[in-house]
Protein backbone atom coordinates (compact mmCIF):
# COMPACT_ATOMS: atom_id res chain seq x y z
CA UNK A 1 0.00 0.00 0.00
CA UNK A 2 1.29 3.33 -0.78
CA UNK A 3 1.93 6.11 1.71
CA UNK A 4 -0.51 8.43 -0.32
CA UNK A 5 -3.30 5.72 0.28
CA UNK A 6 -2.03 5.53 4.02
CA UNK A 7 -2.45 8.92 4.35
CA UNK A 8 -6.09 8.95 2.94
CA UNK A 9 -6.83 6.01 4.96
CA UNK A 10 -5.72 7.93 8.52
CA UNK A 11 -7.53 11.05 7.81
CA UNK A 12 -10.57 9.07 7.28
CA UNK A 13 -10.25 7.47 10.25
CA UNK A 14 -9.52 10.91 12.08
CA UNK A 15 -12.21 12.76 10.49
CA UNK A 16 -14.62 10.18 12.10
CA UNK A 17 -12.96 10.38 15.15
CA UNK A 18 -13.12 14.16 15.48
CA UNK A 19 -17.03 13.39 14.75
CA UNK A 20 -17.04 11.03 17.52
CA UNK A 21 -16.16 13.55 19.56
CA UNK A 22 -17.87 16.46 18.82
CA UNK A 23 -21.13 14.99 17.49
CA UNK A 24 -21.63 11.83 19.37
CA UNK A 25 -24.11 9.34 18.37
CA UNK A 26 -24.67 5.85 17.31
CA UNK A 27 -23.97 5.95 13.70
CA UNK A 28 -20.93 8.03 14.04
CA UNK A 29 -19.37 5.49 16.35
CA UNK A 30 -20.80 2.67 14.55
CA UNK A 31 -19.18 3.85 11.35
CA UNK A 32 -15.67 4.77 13.05
CA UNK A 33 -15.44 1.13 14.09
CA UNK A 34 -16.47 -0.30 10.96
CA UNK A 35 -14.11 2.06 9.28
CA UNK A 36 -11.09 0.72 11.74
CA UNK A 37 -12.13 -2.92 10.81
CA UNK A 38 -11.76 -2.02 7.18
CA UNK A 39 -8.67 -0.48 7.40
CA UNK A 40 -7.52 -3.61 9.86
CA UNK A 41 -7.17 -2.16 12.93
CA UNK A 42 -9.38 -4.76 13.88
CA UNK A 43 -8.21 -4.42 17.98
CA UNK A 44 -9.43 -0.57 18.26
CA UNK A 45 -12.82 -1.32 16.47
CA UNK A 46 -13.36 -3.73 19.05
CA UNK A 47 -12.49 -1.38 21.36
CA UNK A 48 -14.84 1.45 19.91
CA UNK A 49 -17.63 -0.98 18.91
CA UNK A 50 -17.20 -2.26 22.45
CA UNK A 51 -17.33 1.37 23.82
CA UNK A 52 -20.33 2.10 21.43
CA UNK A 53 -22.48 -0.97 22.61
CA UNK A 54 -22.01 0.09 26.28
CA UNK A 55 -22.87 3.42 25.46
CA UNK A 56 -26.16 2.66 23.05
CA UNK A 57 -27.10 -0.32 23.73
CA UNK A 58 -30.85 0.50 22.45
CA UNK A 59 -29.03 1.32 18.72
CA UNK A 60 -29.30 -1.73 16.41
CA UNK A 61 -26.72 -0.41 13.72
CA UNK A 62 -24.59 -0.29 17.12
CA UNK A 63 -25.49 -3.50 18.27
CA UNK A 64 -25.05 -5.25 15.08
CA UNK A 65 -21.69 -3.69 13.96
CA UNK A 66 -20.43 -4.95 17.43
CA UNK A 67 -21.87 -8.45 16.95
CA UNK A 68 -19.82 -8.29 13.73
CA UNK A 69 -16.43 -7.01 14.88
CA UNK A 70 -16.48 -9.54 17.73
CA UNK A 71 -17.51 -12.66 15.71
CA UNK A 72 -14.39 -11.50 13.76
CA UNK A 73 -12.30 -11.10 16.23
CA UNK A 74 -13.20 -14.50 17.72
CA UNK A 75 -13.76 -16.09 14.53
CA UNK A 76 -10.30 -18.16 14.30
CA UNK A 77 -11.37 -19.92 17.78
CA UNK A 78 -14.86 -20.35 16.35
CA UNK A 79 -13.20 -21.68 13.00
CA UNK A 80 -10.80 -24.20 15.13
CA UNK A 81 -13.79 -25.42 17.42
CA UNK A 82 -15.83 -25.85 14.03
CA UNK A 83 -12.94 -27.67 12.46
CA UNK A 84 -12.57 -30.07 15.55
CA UNK A 85 -15.96 -30.74 15.56
CA UNK A 86 -15.99 -32.26 11.97
CA UNK A 87 -13.04 -34.32 12.81
CA UNK A 88 -13.20 -35.48 15.98
CA UNK A 89 -16.24 -34.43 17.95
CA UNK A 90 -16.78 -34.20 21.71
CA UNK A 91 -19.17 -32.68 24.05
CA UNK A 92 -16.11 -30.74 25.47
CA UNK A 93 -15.61 -28.63 22.31
CA UNK A 94 -19.63 -28.71 21.58
CA UNK A 95 -19.64 -26.85 25.31
CA UNK A 96 -17.05 -24.45 24.54
CA UNK A 97 -18.39 -23.71 21.23
CA UNK A 98 -22.01 -23.40 22.72
CA UNK A 99 -20.45 -21.27 25.65
CA UNK A 100 -18.53 -18.87 23.12
CA UNK A 101 -21.73 -17.93 21.59
CA UNK A 102 -23.78 -17.66 24.45
CA UNK A 103 -20.93 -15.61 26.80
CA UNK A 104 -18.94 -14.01 24.11
CA UNK A 105 -21.35 -13.04 21.59
CA UNK A 106 -24.15 -13.11 23.32
CA UNK A 107 -25.69 -14.93 19.94
CA UNK A 108 -28.55 -17.23 22.02
CA UNK A 109 -29.65 -18.62 18.79
CA UNK A 110 -26.17 -20.06 17.46
CA UNK A 111 -25.48 -21.32 21.19
CA UNK A 112 -28.79 -23.34 21.39
CA UNK A 113 -28.56 -24.87 17.77
CA UNK A 114 -24.74 -25.94 19.17
CA UNK A 115 -26.29 -27.39 22.07
CA UNK A 116 -29.01 -29.09 20.11
CA UNK A 117 -26.10 -30.23 17.59
CA UNK A 118 -24.05 -31.72 20.29
CA UNK A 119 -26.95 -33.46 22.24
CA UNK A 120 -27.66 -35.59 19.49
CA UNK A 121 -23.99 -37.69 19.69
CA UNK A 122 -23.52 -36.58 23.47
CA UNK A 123 -27.32 -36.65 25.20
CA UNK A 124 -26.00 -36.81 28.80
CA UNK A 125 -23.18 -34.55 28.69
CA UNK A 126 -24.33 -31.94 31.64
CA UNK A 127 -22.13 -28.93 29.80
CA UNK A 128 -24.11 -28.56 27.08
CA UNK A 129 -27.52 -28.84 29.14
CA UNK A 130 -26.50 -26.29 31.68
CA UNK A 131 -25.65 -23.73 28.27
CA UNK A 132 -29.09 -24.66 27.15
CA UNK A 133 -30.86 -24.07 30.35
CA UNK A 134 -29.15 -20.58 30.62
CA UNK A 135 -30.02 -19.59 27.74
CA UNK A 136 -33.61 -20.74 27.95
CA UNK A 137 -33.52 -19.22 31.10
CA UNK A 138 -32.44 -16.03 29.47
CA UNK A 139 -35.31 -16.09 26.52
CA UNK A 140 -37.70 -16.65 29.84
CA UNK A 141 -37.10 -13.64 31.22
CA UNK A 142 -37.28 -11.75 28.17
CA UNK A 143 -41.02 -13.00 27.13
CA UNK A 144 -41.87 -14.78 29.81
CA UNK A 145 -42.96 -18.25 27.34
CA UNK A 146 -44.02 -20.98 29.62
CA UNK A 147 -41.87 -22.90 26.83
CA UNK A 148 -38.97 -21.24 28.02
CA UNK A 149 -39.21 -21.81 31.40
CA UNK A 150 -40.23 -25.84 31.04
CA UNK A 151 -37.06 -26.01 28.87
CA UNK A 152 -34.85 -24.34 31.39
CA UNK A 153 -36.29 -26.26 33.98
CA UNK A 154 -35.53 -29.94 32.52
CA UNK A 155 -31.95 -29.03 30.73
CA UNK A 156 -31.18 -27.70 34.35
CA UNK A 157 -32.82 -30.54 36.00
CA UNK A 158 -30.59 -32.59 33.80
CA UNK A 159 -27.39 -31.09 34.36
CA UNK A 160 -28.11 -31.22 37.83
CA UNK A 161 -29.07 -34.76 37.72
CA UNK A 162 -25.28 -35.49 35.86
CA UNK A 163 -23.38 -34.03 38.62
CA UNK A 164 -25.36 -33.46 41.61
CA UNK A 165 -22.43 -31.08 43.07
CA UNK A 166 -23.71 -28.55 39.97
CA UNK A 167 -24.27 -25.61 42.11
CA UNK A 168 -25.37 -23.48 39.16
CA UNK A 169 -27.67 -25.54 37.68
CA UNK A 170 -29.50 -25.43 41.57
CA UNK A 171 -29.17 -21.90 42.06
CA UNK A 172 -30.96 -21.18 38.27
CA UNK A 173 -33.25 -24.02 39.38
CA UNK A 174 -33.78 -22.62 42.96
CA UNK A 175 -34.53 -18.79 41.23
CA UNK A 176 -36.74 -20.32 38.55
CA UNK A 177 -38.64 -22.18 41.06
CA UNK A 178 -39.05 -19.27 43.24
CA UNK A 179 -40.15 -16.75 40.26
CA UNK A 180 -43.35 -19.13 39.26
CA UNK A 181 -44.22 -19.91 42.84
CA UNK A 182 -43.04 -23.83 43.15
CA UNK A 183 -41.82 -22.75 46.38
CA UNK A 184 -41.52 -26.56 48.13
CA UNK A 185 -39.49 -27.41 44.48
CA UNK A 186 -37.43 -23.85 45.26
CA UNK A 187 -36.49 -25.00 49.38
CA UNK A 188 -35.26 -28.57 48.28
CA UNK A 189 -33.45 -26.78 45.68
CA UNK A 190 -32.08 -24.02 47.85
CA UNK A 191 -31.16 -26.31 50.80
CA UNK A 192 -28.85 -28.52 47.91
CA UNK A 193 -27.38 -24.63 46.70
CA UNK A 194 -26.66 -24.12 50.81
CA UNK A 195 -25.02 -27.58 51.35
CA UNK A 196 -22.51 -27.56 47.85
CA UNK A 197 -21.88 -23.35 48.98
CA UNK A 198 -22.87 -22.92 53.05
CA UNK A 199 -20.90 -19.40 52.65
CA UNK A 200 -23.82 -18.26 50.24
CA UNK A 201 -25.65 -15.70 51.71
CA UNK A 202 -27.91 -14.94 48.62
CA UNK A 203 -29.46 -18.55 48.93
CA UNK A 204 -29.37 -18.53 52.55
CA UNK A 205 -31.91 -15.13 52.40
CA UNK A 206 -33.92 -16.19 49.55
CA UNK A 207 -34.76 -19.50 51.94
CA UNK A 208 -35.65 -17.69 54.77
CA UNK A 209 -37.94 -15.81 52.73
CA UNK A 210 -39.78 -18.29 50.85
CA UNK A 211 -40.09 -20.46 54.23
CA UNK A 212 -41.34 -17.16 55.74
CA UNK A 213 -44.22 -17.31 52.84
CA UNK A 214 -45.05 -20.96 52.93
CA UNK A 215 -43.04 -22.99 55.67
CA UNK A 216 -44.67 -26.10 53.93
CA UNK A 217 -45.04 -26.12 50.66
CA UNK A 218 -45.67 -29.22 47.77
CA UNK A 219 -42.63 -30.16 46.09
CA UNK A 220 -45.13 -32.14 43.27
CA UNK A 221 -46.90 -29.26 41.22
CA UNK A 222 -47.68 -28.66 38.03
CA UNK A 223 -45.16 -27.22 36.64
CA UNK A 224 -46.26 -26.28 33.04
CA UNK A 225 -49.42 -24.69 34.64
CA UNK A 226 -47.29 -22.16 36.91
CA UNK A 227 -45.33 -21.14 34.38
CA UNK A 228 -48.43 -20.89 31.94
CA UNK A 229 -49.84 -18.59 34.31
CA UNK A 230 -46.96 -16.21 33.82
CA UNK A 231 -47.28 -16.49 30.49
CA UNK A 232 -50.64 -15.35 30.51
CA UNK A 233 -49.93 -12.40 32.78
CA UNK A 234 -46.48 -11.46 30.92
CA UNK A 235 -44.45 -10.68 34.30
CA UNK A 236 -43.72 -12.27 37.37
CA UNK A 237 -45.71 -11.29 40.57
CA UNK A 238 -44.51 -8.75 42.78
CA UNK A 239 -44.28 -11.48 45.16
CA UNK A 240 -42.09 -13.07 43.04
CA UNK A 241 -39.81 -10.79 42.71
CA UNK A 242 -39.74 -9.59 46.11
CA UNK A 243 -38.47 -13.47 47.51
CA UNK A 244 -35.78 -13.32 44.60
CA UNK A 245 -35.20 -9.92 45.77
CA UNK A 246 -32.57 -8.11 43.67
CA UNK A 247 -31.27 -11.21 42.36
CA UNK A 248 -32.64 -10.65 38.79
CA UNK A 249 -31.11 -7.71 37.73
CA UNK A 250 -33.27 -6.94 34.51
CA UNK A 251 -36.13 -4.70 35.82
CA UNK A 252 -39.68 -6.33 34.85
CA UNK A 253 -42.05 -3.50 34.51
CA UNK A 254 -45.90 -4.32 34.44
CA UNK A 255 -47.50 -4.21 30.75
CA UNK A 256 -49.93 -0.87 31.23
CA UNK A 257 -51.59 0.39 28.00
CA UNK A 258 -52.96 4.37 28.32
CA UNK A 259 -53.69 5.16 24.82
CA UNK A 260 -55.02 8.37 23.72
CA UNK A 261 -57.75 6.79 21.12
CA UNK A 262 -58.86 9.85 19.67
CA UNK A 263 -55.30 10.22 18.65
CA UNK A 264 -54.99 7.18 17.00
CA UNK A 265 -57.60 8.30 13.79
CA UNK A 266 -54.94 10.49 12.35
CA UNK A 267 -52.34 7.98 12.87
CA UNK A 268 -54.67 4.98 10.94
CA UNK A 269 -55.48 8.17 8.35
CA UNK A 270 -51.92 8.35 7.24
CA UNK A 271 -53.00 5.38 5.09
CA UNK A 272 -55.30 7.42 3.37
CA UNK A 273 -52.57 8.54 1.12
CA UNK A 274 -51.75 5.15 0.26
CA UNK A 275 -53.00 3.73 -2.72
CA UNK A 276 -54.51 0.14 -2.44
CA UNK A 277 -55.40 0.13 1.58
CA UNK A 278 -58.59 -1.00 2.00
CA UNK A 279 -58.68 -1.30 6.18
CA UNK A 280 -56.42 -0.51 8.72
CA UNK A 281 -56.70 -1.10 12.40
CA UNK A 282 -55.43 -1.04 15.76
CA UNK A 283 -55.94 -3.81 18.53
CA UNK A 284 -54.89 -4.17 21.74
CA UNK A 285 -53.06 -7.87 22.15
CA UNK A 286 -56.54 -9.12 24.18
CA UNK A 287 -58.74 -8.30 20.45
CA UNK A 288 -60.24 -4.99 21.71
CA UNK A 289 -60.26 -2.44 19.05
CA UNK A 290 -59.07 0.85 19.76
CA UNK A 291 -59.42 2.78 16.12
CA UNK A 292 -60.32 1.29 12.21
CA UNK A 293 -60.96 2.46 9.48
CA UNK A 294 -62.15 0.20 6.38
CA UNK A 295 -63.49 0.49 2.86
CA UNK A 296 -65.04 -2.45 0.74
CA UNK A 297 -64.69 -4.35 3.83
CA UNK A 298 -66.76 -4.13 7.13
CA UNK A 299 -64.39 -2.90 9.65
CA UNK A 300 -65.83 -5.44 11.82
CA UNK A 301 -65.23 -8.28 9.98
CA UNK A 302 -61.20 -7.08 9.48
CA UNK A 303 -61.11 -6.83 13.42
CA UNK A 304 -62.32 -10.80 13.80
CA UNK A 305 -59.85 -11.63 10.78
CA UNK A 306 -56.40 -9.92 12.58
CA UNK A 307 -57.86 -11.02 15.68
CA UNK A 308 -58.01 -14.11 14.95
CA UNK A 309 -54.68 -14.24 12.75
CA UNK A 310 -52.67 -12.51 16.12
CA UNK A 311 -54.20 -15.08 18.09
CA UNK A 312 -53.10 -17.91 15.65
CA UNK A 313 -49.58 -16.74 14.76
CA UNK A 314 -48.82 -16.17 18.42
CA UNK A 315 -49.81 -19.92 19.28
CA UNK A 316 -48.25 -21.05 16.16
CA UNK A 317 -44.70 -19.20 17.06
CA UNK A 318 -44.70 -20.41 20.46
CA UNK A 319 -45.88 -23.77 19.58
CA UNK A 320 -43.24 -23.96 17.18
CA UNK A 321 -40.75 -22.58 20.21
CA UNK A 322 -39.55 -19.68 18.04
CA UNK A 323 -40.39 -16.84 20.82
CA UNK A 324 -43.72 -14.18 20.50
CA UNK A 325 -45.11 -13.41 17.13
CA UNK A 326 -43.72 -10.18 16.10
CA UNK A 327 -44.77 -9.01 12.61
CA UNK A 328 -46.49 -11.26 9.21
CA UNK A 329 -48.25 -10.90 6.16
CA UNK A 330 -50.17 -13.18 4.42
CA UNK A 331 -50.74 -12.95 0.87
CA UNK A 332 -53.46 -14.14 -1.70
CA UNK A 333 -55.50 -13.24 -4.27
CA UNK A 334 -57.54 -11.07 -1.94
CA UNK A 335 -54.57 -8.76 -1.86
CA UNK A 336 -52.64 -8.72 1.40
CA UNK A 337 -52.76 -8.65 4.96
CA UNK A 338 -50.21 -6.93 7.24
CA UNK A 339 -50.19 -7.41 11.22
CA UNK A 340 -47.60 -5.77 13.57
CA UNK A 341 -47.01 -6.74 17.23
CA UNK A 342 -46.55 -3.22 18.87
CA UNK A 343 -46.08 -4.20 23.06
CA UNK A 344 -49.90 -4.30 24.15
CA UNK A 345 -51.05 -3.08 20.63
CA UNK A 346 -51.51 -4.74 17.25
CA UNK A 347 -51.72 -2.91 13.72
CA UNK A 348 -52.94 -4.58 11.01
CA UNK A 349 -53.30 -3.21 7.35
CA UNK A 350 -55.46 -4.99 4.64
CA UNK A 351 -54.19 -4.10 1.00
CA UNK A 352 -55.26 -4.40 -2.71
CA UNK A 353 -53.19 -7.07 -4.57
CA UNK A 354 -52.09 -4.05 -6.41
CA UNK A 355 -50.92 -1.85 -3.68
CA UNK A 356 -47.07 -1.04 -3.70
CA UNK A 357 -46.17 -3.19 -1.14
CA UNK A 358 -43.15 -1.18 -0.19
CA UNK A 359 -45.26 2.22 0.59
CA UNK A 360 -47.47 -0.09 2.86
CA UNK A 361 -44.42 -1.04 4.85
CA UNK A 362 -42.90 2.84 4.93
CA UNK A 363 -46.30 3.52 6.01
CA UNK A 364 -46.46 0.49 9.20
CA UNK A 365 -43.30 1.73 9.65
CA UNK A 366 -43.93 5.25 10.12
CA UNK A 367 -46.75 4.15 12.37
CA UNK A 368 -45.27 1.78 14.67
CA UNK A 369 -42.27 4.83 15.23
CA UNK A 370 -45.00 7.22 16.44
CA UNK A 371 -46.85 4.58 18.93
CA UNK A 372 -42.98 3.85 20.27
CA UNK A 373 -42.70 7.22 20.63
CA UNK A 374 -45.80 7.66 23.00
CA UNK A 375 -47.25 10.40 20.68
CA UNK A 376 -50.58 8.11 21.11
CA UNK A 377 -49.71 7.41 24.89
CA UNK A 378 -47.95 4.60 26.50
CA UNK A 379 -48.76 1.41 24.90
CA UNK B 1 -39.20 -33.68 -3.64
CA UNK B 2 -36.57 -34.34 -0.75
CA UNK B 3 -33.54 -33.06 -2.86
CA UNK B 4 -35.96 -29.96 -3.45
CA UNK B 5 -36.14 -29.50 0.51
CA UNK B 6 -32.58 -30.33 0.91
CA UNK B 7 -31.23 -27.91 -1.54
CA UNK B 8 -33.95 -25.43 0.05
CA UNK B 9 -32.60 -26.12 3.81
CA UNK B 10 -28.75 -25.33 2.09
CA UNK B 11 -30.17 -21.43 2.15
CA UNK B 12 -28.55 -19.54 5.33
CA UNK B 13 -31.01 -19.48 8.01
CA UNK B 14 -33.27 -22.20 6.95
CA UNK B 15 -33.55 -24.85 9.86
CA UNK B 16 -36.08 -27.40 8.16
CA UNK B 17 -38.91 -27.87 5.67
CA UNK B 18 -41.91 -29.74 5.36
CA UNK B 19 -44.29 -30.36 2.78
CA UNK B 20 -48.09 -31.13 4.54
CA UNK B 21 -51.44 -30.85 3.34
CA UNK B 22 -53.99 -28.73 5.26
CA UNK B 23 -55.02 -31.71 7.40
CA UNK B 24 -51.26 -32.44 8.42
CA UNK B 25 -49.66 -35.49 6.24
CA UNK B 26 -46.51 -35.14 5.94
CA UNK B 27 -45.93 -35.51 2.29
CA UNK B 28 -41.96 -34.69 2.61
CA UNK B 29 -39.57 -33.32 4.82
CA UNK B 30 -36.06 -32.42 5.78
CA UNK B 31 -35.77 -30.95 9.17
CA UNK B 32 -32.74 -29.83 11.03
CA UNK B 33 -31.55 -31.07 15.03
CA UNK B 34 -34.64 -30.05 17.20
CA UNK B 35 -37.42 -30.55 14.47
CA UNK B 36 -39.85 -33.04 14.98
CA UNK B 37 -41.80 -34.00 11.95
CA UNK B 38 -45.72 -34.80 13.44
CA UNK B 39 -45.03 -31.59 15.77
CA UNK B 40 -44.15 -29.24 12.34
CA UNK B 41 -47.01 -30.73 10.92
CA UNK B 42 -49.31 -30.61 13.37
CA UNK B 43 -48.45 -26.83 14.15
CA UNK B 44 -48.20 -26.14 10.42
CA UNK B 45 -51.69 -27.66 9.04
CA UNK B 46 -53.87 -25.93 12.19
CA UNK B 47 -52.32 -22.78 11.61
CA UNK B 48 -53.01 -23.01 7.54
CA UNK B 49 -56.72 -24.00 8.88
CA UNK B 50 -57.35 -21.94 11.20
CA UNK B 51 -55.60 -18.70 9.19
CA UNK B 52 -57.77 -20.32 6.27
CA UNK B 53 -60.82 -20.01 8.28
CA UNK B 54 -60.24 -16.26 9.39
CA UNK B 55 -59.36 -14.76 5.56
CA UNK B 56 -62.70 -16.39 5.07
CA UNK B 57 -64.23 -13.96 7.05
CA UNK B 58 -63.43 -10.83 4.46
CA UNK B 59 -64.30 -13.17 1.72
CA UNK B 60 -60.61 -14.49 1.02
CA UNK B 61 -60.80 -18.02 0.26
CA UNK B 62 -57.19 -19.23 0.29
CA UNK B 63 -53.42 -17.62 0.72
CA UNK B 64 -50.38 -18.24 -1.27
CA UNK B 65 -48.03 -16.89 1.21
CA UNK B 66 -47.88 -16.56 4.59
CA UNK B 67 -44.76 -15.15 6.79
CA UNK B 68 -44.50 -14.71 10.29
CA UNK B 69 -41.56 -13.16 12.20
CA UNK B 70 -41.24 -13.89 15.80
CA UNK B 71 -38.72 -13.28 18.34
CA UNK B 72 -36.66 -16.46 17.72
CA UNK B 73 -37.94 -17.65 14.51
CA UNK B 74 -39.32 -17.19 10.91
CA UNK B 75 -41.96 -19.43 9.68
CA UNK B 76 -42.52 -19.34 5.93
CA UNK B 77 -46.03 -20.93 4.45
CA UNK B 78 -46.25 -21.21 0.65
CA UNK B 79 -49.21 -22.60 -1.46
CA UNK B 80 -47.68 -25.45 -3.28
CA UNK B 81 -50.87 -26.84 -5.40
CA UNK B 82 -52.60 -29.58 -3.30
CA UNK B 83 -50.10 -29.03 -0.24
CA UNK B 84 -47.99 -26.16 1.63
CA UNK B 85 -44.08 -25.65 1.71
CA UNK B 86 -43.69 -24.70 5.52
CA UNK B 87 -40.27 -23.17 5.87
CA UNK B 88 -38.87 -22.55 9.37
CA UNK B 89 -36.20 -20.33 9.71
CA UNK B 90 -33.88 -18.49 12.63
CA UNK B 91 -34.13 -15.13 13.23
CA UNK B 92 -30.86 -13.84 11.22
CA UNK B 93 -32.31 -15.44 7.90
CA UNK B 94 -32.65 -12.49 5.18
CA UNK B 95 -36.08 -12.55 4.13
CA UNK B 96 -35.87 -10.61 0.85
CA UNK B 97 -33.07 -12.89 -0.50
CA UNK B 98 -34.68 -16.46 1.33
CA UNK B 99 -38.04 -15.64 0.05
CA UNK B 100 -36.89 -16.09 -3.68
CA UNK B 101 -35.59 -19.81 -2.87
CA UNK B 102 -38.63 -20.82 -0.47
CA UNK B 103 -41.01 -19.57 -3.77
CA UNK B 104 -38.60 -21.76 -6.34
CA UNK B 105 -38.72 -24.12 -4.01
CA UNK B 106 -42.63 -24.46 -4.07
CA UNK B 107 -42.75 -23.94 -8.02
CA UNK B 108 -40.90 -26.86 -8.47
CA UNK B 109 -42.88 -28.89 -6.26
CA UNK B 110 -46.24 -27.34 -7.86
CA UNK B 111 -44.69 -28.53 -10.84
CA UNK B 112 -43.62 -32.23 -9.88
CA UNK B 113 -47.40 -32.91 -10.29
CA UNK B 114 -49.94 -34.68 -8.71
CA UNK B 115 -48.65 -35.05 -4.53
CA UNK B 116 -49.68 -38.18 -3.68
CA UNK B 117 -50.18 -39.08 -0.72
Amino acid sequence: MGLFENMRRRREVEKLEDQARTNPGPNTFAELAEKLLAYGEEARALDVAKEASAKYPASEHVQTTYQFILRTHLQNRIRDLNRRLAQNPTPADYASLAQLYYKDLGDRDAALETCRRGSVPFPNDENLHLVNGLVRFDRFHEDFLAKDGLRAIEHLEKAATLNASNYKAHALLAQVFVEIGALGRAKVSLRTVLRLAPEDDRARQMLARVEAVAPVGPTEVDLERLLLDVERRGSLTREARAMVAGEFEKPVTEKRTRVDEAKLAPLLGRFDSVDGVRGALVLTRRGETLASKAAGVSADSLADVVRQVYDVAEESSKRMDIGSFVRGTIDGPFGTLHVVELRSLVLAVLTTPDAKQEQVVESIDKCLDLLASGAVGTV
Amino acid sequence: MKDILRLLNQEVGVKGSVVVTQDGMVVASVLGVGLEEETVAAIASSTILNIRAALAKIGAVAFERMVFVSTYGKMIFVDAGIAYLVVVCDKKLNLDLTIVAVMGAAYRIRNLGQIRV
